[in-house]
C-alpha cells in the first residue's frame, strides 16, 4: 500500500471516467500540436526556399510575381531579361554571386529550368544517381519528378511548350526536336527542387531555336560540351516568345541595347548578331556581395527599363500580411481549443476529485498526513495530464504526418510530423500545470473541511 | 493502569446556539466505557472531542496524556492514527479499494507497515474473510459492521471509538457485535468507549456516562 497504489487503484476503480479524461485532454493537446507543426513548417519551408537569394531581378512586373515565380516556381514569370543586363548585374561589384534562370517549358507538369549548376549548390542537393547535366540534352531531375514521371538515368523525353504552375501537366507545343536525356537524379531534399528539371540555360535556347533544326540534329551527338552549345546561341531567338507577350514588346524596346553591348563583351551567355532576338532569361537569383546593396542594388536595377527587383524577404513578409488575416484567425482559433481543452480537464479534474473530498476525509480520520492526501490526489492528477499531454503530442505528430501525405501541398513542401519543436515542452508543462492546479484546489478545500461534520453525520 | 483520556470542563457549541457542558472525565487504559443519552444529548460530539476530530471550544481534551487543544491539526492526525481506531454510524470506506486493502491503507496511514497476516487473521476472526477481495459497497449492513471493526483494530490501537454500532441489530447481532469489539478491543489491550442510546449494552460494559439533551 502506497501512494502509487491508492492512486492506481482510484484510477482503475473509474476507468471509463480516466480515460475521457485522457481522451478530452489529448484532443486539445492534438489539435495545437498540429497547429504548431504546421505554422512552424510552413514558415519554414518559405524561408528555406528563400535563404541565400537577397533579390531576384526579372522583367518589369510585380515583385511578388518574380518571387513567385522565380524562387517558389508557382507562378508565371513576368517576362525576360535581356543579357546585357544580365551581364551587368553579374559584374556588378555589389553582386556576389548570380544564378541565372531560364522558363518556358515543362514536361508533365514539372517545370524545365535551364540554370547554372550553382543552383544545385544553392539547393544544397545532391546526386543519388548519375552526374550533373552537359551540353543542351542533358537534364538533372529532381526525384519528385523521377517518382511521379516514371523517369530513370539515360531516359529521354521531350518538353512541353508552356510553363507549369502546379495545376498538372501544361496543353502546349511538344517540342519533338529536342529530345532531353535523364543524366541525374538529385535526392530528395523536401523542397522545390524536387520538382524540377534542370538543365543548362542553353538548353532551352536552343530547344526553341526553330530556325536550325540542323543543328538540333547535330547536337544529339553526345560531343556537345559548353561551347559546342554556346555556338548554338548565336541563332537562338529566345526560348519564350510565343507565350508572353509582355515580354515580347520589351524585347523589342531593347534591340538596340543588344547590339551595343554585343560589341564589348563575347560572354557565354552574349548572343550578338544582327538577328533581332538574342538569348534571353527568365530571372536572375542574385547575392549581395555586402549589405550596403541591399539600400542601392534595387534602386539601380529599377531604374534600369524593362528591370525589376524583388526582395524574397519583403515579398515574403508581404505575402504573409495579405494572409496574415487568415492566419492570425486559425491561430486565434487553435488558442481557443487550448483553452477548451485545459479548461475541460481542468472541470473533469476538479468534479472527479471534488467526489474524493468524502474519501479524502475518511483518510484523514485514519490519521493520513497531508503530503500523503496531497500527494496522492496531485500523482492521480499528474497521471492523467501526462497521459493525456503524451498522447495528444503523439495524436498531434500522426495527424501532421497524415496531413503531409495525404495532400499534395503537403508533401510538395515535404512536410510532415516528424520533428520535435520546443514549443511542445511548452504545451507539455502548461498541461501539467493546469492537472497540479485542478488537483490542489479540491485537496486544499478537503484539508480546511472539520472531518467531524463531515463523517458524523449519519 | 494510567490514564488514556481526559475531559475537564469541556464545553462546546454545537447544533445552532445550544451549548453542550460535558462532565469531567478519565478513562483508564484497558477500562470500557459507555457515553449514553438521547438524541442530541452529545454522545457524537463527545466521541468526536475524544478523537481529536473537533477540538473543544472550552477546557482541555487529554489524549495519551497529550493536551490536544495544544496540538496542531496534522499532530493531532498522527496522534489519532497512532492510538485512536473509529467505528462510524455508517462504513466509511474507500470506495475504490477492496475490503482487504482498506485495512492495508488504514495501517499505512498509520505510518505502520501493512501486515497481511494480520489483516487476514483479523477478518477470519470476524468470519468475513471471504470478503477480503469485495468493494465495500458490495457489502450487507452486518458484513459492513465487521468490517468496521477489523479496520478500527487493524492497527492495533489503545481506544477504539464506536458511534452507534449496535442501534440497527437485532438481539442477536447487536449480542455478537459487541462481544466481537469486547474481543477485538482485548486482544489488542485497547480501551472501547461507545456511544450508544441502546440499553442493551449495559449488561456488557458497566461504566457509563450519562449526557442529557442541553436545556
Amino acid at each position: 500500500m502506497s501512494i502509487w497504489s491508492l492512486t492506481w487503484a482510484y484510477l482503475r476503480a473509474n476507468a471509463l471516467g480516466s480515460a475521457l479524461h485522457i481522451l478530452l485532454l489529448a484532443l486539445g493537446v492534438a489539435t495545437i500540436t498540429t497547429l504548431l507543426l504546421l505554422d512552424h513548417q510552413l514558415d519554414d519551408r518559405v524561408r528555406a526556399e528563400t535563404r541565400g537569394i537577397d533579390m531576384v531581378v526579372g522583367a518589369k512586373g510585380s515583385p511578388l510575381q518574380i518571387i513567385l515565380s522565380g524562387v517558389f516556381h508557382l507562378d508565371t514569370p513576368t517576362g525576360n531579361i535581356p543579357l546585357e543586363d544580365v551581364r551587368w548585374l553579374q559584374e556588378h561589384p555589389l553582386v556576389a554571386q548570380t544564378i541565372p534562370l531560364a522558363l518556358g517549358d515543362s514536361y508533365r507538369g514539372f517545370r524545365i529550368v535551364g540554370t547554372e549548376h550553382a543552383l544545385v549548390d544553392h539547393y544544397g542537393a545532391e546526386l543519388a544517381e548519375g552526374e550533373l547535366w552537359n551540353g543542351v540534352h542533358d537534364v538533372v531531375i529532381g526525384a519528385t519528378v523521377a517518382r511521379d514521371a516514371e523517369l530513370e538515368l539515360g531516359d529521354t523525353f521531350y518538353g512541353v511548350h508552356g510553363i507549369a504552375t502546379g495545376d498538372g501537366p501544361v496543353q502546349g507545343e511538344v517540342h519533338d526536336d529536342h529530345p532531353y536525356r535523364v543524366a541525374g537524379i538529385l535526392a530528395p531534399r523536401g523542397r522545390v527542387i524536387d520538382r524540377l528539371v534542370l538543365g543548362s540555360v542553353e538548353s532551352v535556347w536552343h530547344v526553341h531555336d526553330h530556325t536550325s533544326e540542323a543543328e538540333g540534329t547535330e547536337a544529339i551527338d553526345r560531343q556537345s560540351d559548353d561551347d559546342h552549345a554556346h555556338r548554338h546561341e548565336h541563332d537562338d531567338h529566345g526560348h519564350n516568345d510565343h507565350g508572353h507577350e509582355d515580354g515580347h514588346d520589351r524585347r523589342h524596346a531593347h534591340e538596340h541595347d543588344h547590339g551595343h553591348e554585343a560589341g564589348t563583351d563575347g560572354d557565354e551567355y552574349h548572343a550578338g548578331h544582327e538577328h533581332h532576338e538574342d538569348g534571353e532569361i527568365t530571372a536572375l537569383l542574385l547575392q549581395y556581395r555586402s549589405p550596403l546593396a541591399a539600400v542601392t542594388l534595387p534602386r539601380l536595377v529599377n531604374a534600369r527599363d524593362g528591370l525589376q527587383a524583388a526582395s524574397p524577404a519583403q515579398e515574403i513578409t508581404r505575402l504573409m500580411g495579405l494572409l496574415g488575416v487568415g492566419l492570425d484567425a486559425l491561430r486565434l482559433f487553435g488558442w481557443i481549443l487550448l483553452a477548451a481543452g485545459g479548461l475541460g480537464l481542468f472541470v473533469g479534474l476538479y468534479n472527479a476529485l471534488r467526489q474524493r473530498r468524502y474519501d479524502l476525509m475518511i483518510m484523514r480520520s485514519l490519521g493520513a498526513r497531508r503530503r500523503v492526501l496531497v500527494g496522492q490526489v496531485l500523482l492521480e492528477s499528474l497521471t492523467i495530464s501526462i497521459l493525456g499531454a503524451l498522447l495528444g503530442l503523439l495524436l498531434g505528430h500522426l495527424a501532421m504526418d497524415v496531413l503531409g501525405a495525404a495532400f499534395s501541398q503537403g508533401r510538395q513542401l515535404a512536410m510532415d510530423g516528424r520533428l520535435f519543436l520546443w514549443q511542445e515542452l511548452q504545451l507539455f508543462a502548461g498541461v501539467l500545470i493546469i492537472g497540479i492546479l485542478a488537483a490542489l484546489i479540491p485537496a486544499w478545500q478537503a484539508y480546511r473541511t472539520p472531518i467531524a461534520t463531515a463523517l458524523t453525520k449519519p | 493502569m494510567s490514564e488514556l483520556l481526559g475531559f475537564s470542563g469541556v464545553r462546546q457549541r454545537f447544533s445552532g446556539n445550544q451549548t453542550l457542558t460535558l462532565p469531567d472525565w478519565t478513562l483508564q487504559r484497558g477500562e470500557h466505557c459507555l457515553i449514553m443519552g438521547p438524541s442530541g444529548s452529545g454522545k457524537t460530539t463527545m466521541l468526536s472531542l475524544a478523537g481529536g476530530l473537533l477540538t473543544a471550544d472550552a477546557g482541555h481534551v487529554s489524549l495519551d496524556r497529550q493536551p490536544l487543544h495544544e496540538l496542531g491539526e496534522a499532530q493531532r492526525d498522527r496522534l489519532r492514527a497512532r492510538c485512536v481506531g473509529l467505528i462510524f454510524q455508517t462504513l466509511h470506506l474507500v470506495s475504490a479499494l477492496n475490503v482487504g486493502r482498506n485495512l492495508a491503507l488504514a495501517q499505512y496511514l498509520a505510518g505502520q507497515t501493512v501486515d497481511w497476516d494480520r489483516i487476514r487473521t483479523l477478518l477470519t476472526e470476524l468470519a468475513v474473510d471471504h470478503l477480503i477481495q469485495r468493494k465495500p459497497d458490495t457489502l450487507s449492513q452486518g458484513q459492513a459492521q465487521r468490517v468496521a471493526i477489523a479496520r478500527a483494530t487493524v492497527t492495533s490501537p489503545q481506544l477504539v471509538l464506536a458511534d452507534e454500532p449496535t442501534a440497527a441489530l437485532d438481539d442477536r447481532n447487536c449480542e455478537r457485535t459487541i462481544e466481537l469489539l469486547l474481543s477485538q478491543a482485548q486482544a489488542c489491550g485497547a480501551s472501547l468507549v461507545i456511544a450508544t442510546h441502546d440499553q442493551r449494552l449495559k449488561s456488557y460494559i458497566k461504566t457509563t456516562i450519562q449526557l442529557d439533551v442541553p436545556t
